[in-house]
């Protein structure tokens, strides 16, 4: 090799080494989480870590659960199901171009109608649930859209979705006295008044 | 030929030096200082601390609904009172209607004033926005928005909470001075606080 060509290879090595490194694979980190014990753990401490798609469950189940068994059985079947049907679908199609503020409103209508105490066929618990787990099992599915192989994910996040929305309606069930039943209802205002403020706050 | 090589290693690992990624040694963050810093919102406040005991205890004063109807109420309405805030929306005299809050529920509960249900509620409701707007307005960015709304609203149920709880002792005699004596107190407070804002 002659002098004249050696720094010409080296200044092209120098404009390779930038792409190279631009190159470098790192971690798809749309707030997913990695356990290390699989794909199904995956997606349960992610929905475990997610709490505003654990509050609009509760304030479900504790709906659910002050209307009476028939409701919370309603809830607790149907809500799982949207869910893994729309987060398959959210892994299909990628997440909606939608204000996050939005994803207040969950909070804000189920905390609302606990706090309320409102009268309602079992259809329209049952209508609620599968919205709810449309909304969001799309979210959680379209968070594995890009990564792929969210399905193991959205069916372990589905199990957790399932023994929590059982536990709260359970527990609101068995609530008999005058006191508890009002206490469950301090928290759905508590839950909607939080969903206000966040709403607000996504806005301003 | 070795210099050379030498040279492209040397620039390859600087240019891996200089190639960082985001600094993710607490991801996840913000939850646990977000509801701390919304607890703490409502409770550092002695004109919004004094309001809120006042509905508390007259809740428990007025009774049967009363007494489980405004702490249920109460946190929705102080909630789109925060929302306006949070939106911007003008509202004038807020200092002084939070002000006037601690006076009127204070003189509330010492006269053991009565009124019917309706009506207790479209006062507390009405001060219930004022104070949170008051509230809205002033809540700083950069916190968990839903860890801070949780604290704060948390903060502001456990608030009447234990008003309630003194209010309960109402039902003995001694525990009736002892309440009215409380109202007296949050009225003055409250003129202390009106007369700062007028000033």
């Amino acid at each position: 090799m002659t002098t004249a060509k050696a720094p010409r290879k080296s200044r092209i090595r120098a404009a390779w080494a930038p792409i190279g490194i631009a190159a470098l694979p790192v971690d798809a980190s749309a707030h997913l989480v990695n356990t290390g014990l699989g794909p199904i753990y995956d997606g349960i401490a992610h929905f475990a870590m997610s709490p505003e798609a654990i509050l609009p469950i509760v304030a479900l189940g504790i709906l659910a659960g002050l209307r009476g068994p028939a409701h919370a059985r309603t809830a607790v079947l149907f809500l799982p199901l949207a869910w893994m049907a729309f987060g398959a679908a959210g892994l299909l199609l990628g997440p909606l171009g939608i204000n996050p503020a939005y994803e207040s409103l969950p909070l804000l209508v189920l905390g609302g109608l606990a706090a309320a105490d409102i009268r309602m066929p079992v259809w329209g618990t049952g209508s609620l649930a599968v919205l709810l787990g449309a909304f969001e099992g799309y979210n959680f599915g379209s968070a594995y859209s890009a990564t792929g192989g969210g399905l193991p994910a959205i069916i372990g996040s589905a199990g957790l979705v399932f023994v929590l929305a059982a536990l709260v309606s359970a527990a609101v069930l068995k609530a008999k006295w005058d006191w508890t039943r009002i206490a469950m209802r301090v928290v759905g205002s508590w839950t909607a008044a939080s969903g206000l403020l966040l709403l607000g706050w996504g806005l301003r | 030929m070795r210099g050379s090589a030498y040279r492209s290693i040397g620039l390859v690992l600087a240019a891996l030096l200089f190639s960082t990624g985001v600094a993710e040694a607490h991801v996840g963050t913000g939850g646990a200082s977000g509801f701390t810093a919304g607890f703490f919102h409502p409770i550092t406040g002695l004109d919004h601390v004094v309001a809120m005991i006042a509905v508390g205890l007259w809740g428990a004063q007025l009774g049967k609904p009363a007494i489980w109807m405004l702490p249920i109420t109460f946190p929705l309405v102080m909630a789109f009172g925060g929302f306006l805030g949070l939106l911007g929306v003008s509202i004038s005299g807020v200092e002084i209607g939070i002000a006037l809050s601690g006076v009127l529920l204070g003189a509330a509960v010492l006269t053991e004033t009565r009124p019917p249900l309706f009506a207790a509620a479209i006062l507390v409701a009405v001060f219930a926005v004022f104070h949170g707007y008051a509230h809205g307005g002033e809540l700083p960015h950069g916190e968990s928005a839903l860890f801070f709304s949780l604290g704060f609203v948390i903060a502001t149920g456990l608030l009447h909470a234990i008003g309630i709880v003194i209010g309960l002792i109402y039902h003995w005699p001694w525990g009736k001075i002892t309440v009215r004596a409380a109202g007296g107190a949050v009225g003055v407070v409250g003129a202390i606080f009106l007369w700062s804002a007028l000033a």
